[in-house]
């Protein structure tokens, strides 16, 4: 049973790893386009010193263009599913430091940029494990076999 | 071409077309913004002159109400300063003065200019111009000089009419600091915001476009400006009277005020997605 459904998961990881990736080229694009918007979220979170909040921003941006496009081609997908787990990470730990201090800010997720709450944490989790998922599961897709006589 | 090279060669284009994207749009930060906050905080420039300015300085034409008082502060000299283009060469026993003022133009052309939808501390206001209730006006070279809590309100906002009845009643104790209310309603919408608070010298109007500027989704905005015209603290929403003792108190003595966002009491501005 167990191994069916890991069977079917395997047939299924190339549309995730596609839709995955797809989602970072959004986010990236949206960040790019709306650069200043996304530097006033980043310094809403008051992590980083302002000096180097528009840095972080660029390098945020490039990470995840670069995610976004090797997970659509298919390009060292394990590392960089990994890598997008650990970029994740990075943003579900800075929203939940600012849901703790008390910080009603915008998310600056580039997803409808709501106020930053836990629904957003539960989503970033979520996409965390579809990341690892997709690490763990690379290499062993299952295309359909073409049953022959 | 095989398939794996086109791929490979539409893989780099994206994302140089993303990398390229976002660099451009953030051009004026990651080049534009070159004064640390440190040394903006530490270097004695004063008044910096409006030829300083970057942008075409509009001249206040102001000559009542808080903005005379503004301009009051300023000397005869500083008023009438003349612009850049006729800058005459400097006499010897000026010369010093004369690579003072250029020191001074330089900071405050290399300070960054807020807009394009956002303001954060350590920029400086891109020019603007506002209407008082008296028919007096402001504009950003007037902010220099002296300590400014500049508050973007709304007079259908309760949270706004709430915190100028407040500051109407403590703005005595900080006389160093002037305030402004912008709203960002024309003069006829604005005056009952007047007569709601018992404040009318400091309340401004036409400040919608400036918001729009700054990126401004919601009222009560606060930025304290330093007399460099520099903004040194923000705070979104209604604050509370220990709070605002504090932060006025700190900024009046020249302190380091906390920048700590709170979008609570908060009202989202027509139009706009807060």
């Amino acid at each position: 049973m167990a191994s069916k459904a890991v069977s079917y998961l395997d047939r299924g990881i190339l549309p995730i790893r596609i839709l995955f990736g797809a989602l970072f080229l959004y986010t990236s694009l949206w960040h790019g386009m709306h650069g200043a918007k996304f530097l006033q979220s980043i310094r809403d979170y008051q992590i980083a010193p302002g000096s180097l909040v528009p840095w972080s921003g660029f390098l945020f941006i490039a990470l995840e263009a670069g995610v976004g496009i090797a997970l659509v081609f298919g390009y060292f997908v394990r590392p960089v599913a990994i890598a997008a787990a650990v970029l994740l990470s990075v943003f579900t730990i800075a929203m939940v430091s600012a849901i703790v201090r008390g910080l009603d800010i915008a998310c600056g997720c580039g997803l409808g940029d709501t106020q930053v709450g836990w629904l957003d944490v539960a989503r970033d989790v979520l996409l965390i494990a579809v990341a690892l998922l997709i690490a763990w599961r690379t290499g062993k897709e299952r295309v359909p076999q073409v049953q022959t006589a | 071409m095989n398939l794996a090279k086109i791929k490979a060669v539409l893989a780099g284009l994206g994302y140089l077309a993303i990398v390229s994207l976002a660099a451009y749009n953030l051009r004026g930060e990651l080049f534009g913004s070159s004064v640390p906050l440190a040394s903006a905080n530490s270097t004695p420039v004063a008044t910096a002159p409006v030829a300083a300015t970057p942008e075409p300085a509009v001249q206040s034409a102001s000559n009542s109400g808080s903005a005379s008082a503004q301009n009051d502060q300023k000397t005869p000299q500083q008023a009438s300063q003349p612009t850049l283009k006729t800058e005459k060469p400097a006499a010897p026993g000026k010369q010093a003065s004369a690579q003072e003022k250029t020191s001074a133009r330089t900071q405050q052309s290399l300070v960054p200019v807020a807009g394009n939808g956002s303001v954060a501390a350590g920029e400086r206001l891109p020019n603007f111009l506002l209407t008082g209730l008296n028919g007096n006006t402001l504009n950003e070279s007037t902010l220099r000089g002296h300590k400014t809590l500049f508050i973007i309100v709304s007079p259908t906002c309760p949270h706004c009419q709430k915190e100028l009845k407040l500051l109407h009643e403590i703005q005595n104790d900080y006389p160093s600091i002037e305030p402004v209310f912008a709203s960002v309603f024309p003069l006829n919408e604005t005056r009952p915001l007047a007569d709601m608070t018992g404040e009318s010298d400091h309340i401004y109007t036409g400040a919608r476009d400036l918001a729009t500027s700054l990126g401004v989704t919601g009222v009560p905005f606060l930025m304290l400006i330093d007399e460099k015209g520099i903004v040194r603290a923000i705070r979104k929403g209604e604050l509370q009277e220990p709070d605002f003792r504090d932060i006025l108190g700190r900024f009046a003595r020249g302190e380091q005020v906390p920048q700590v966002s709170q979008l609570r009491n908060w009202t989202s501005l027509p139009g706009d997605q807060a």
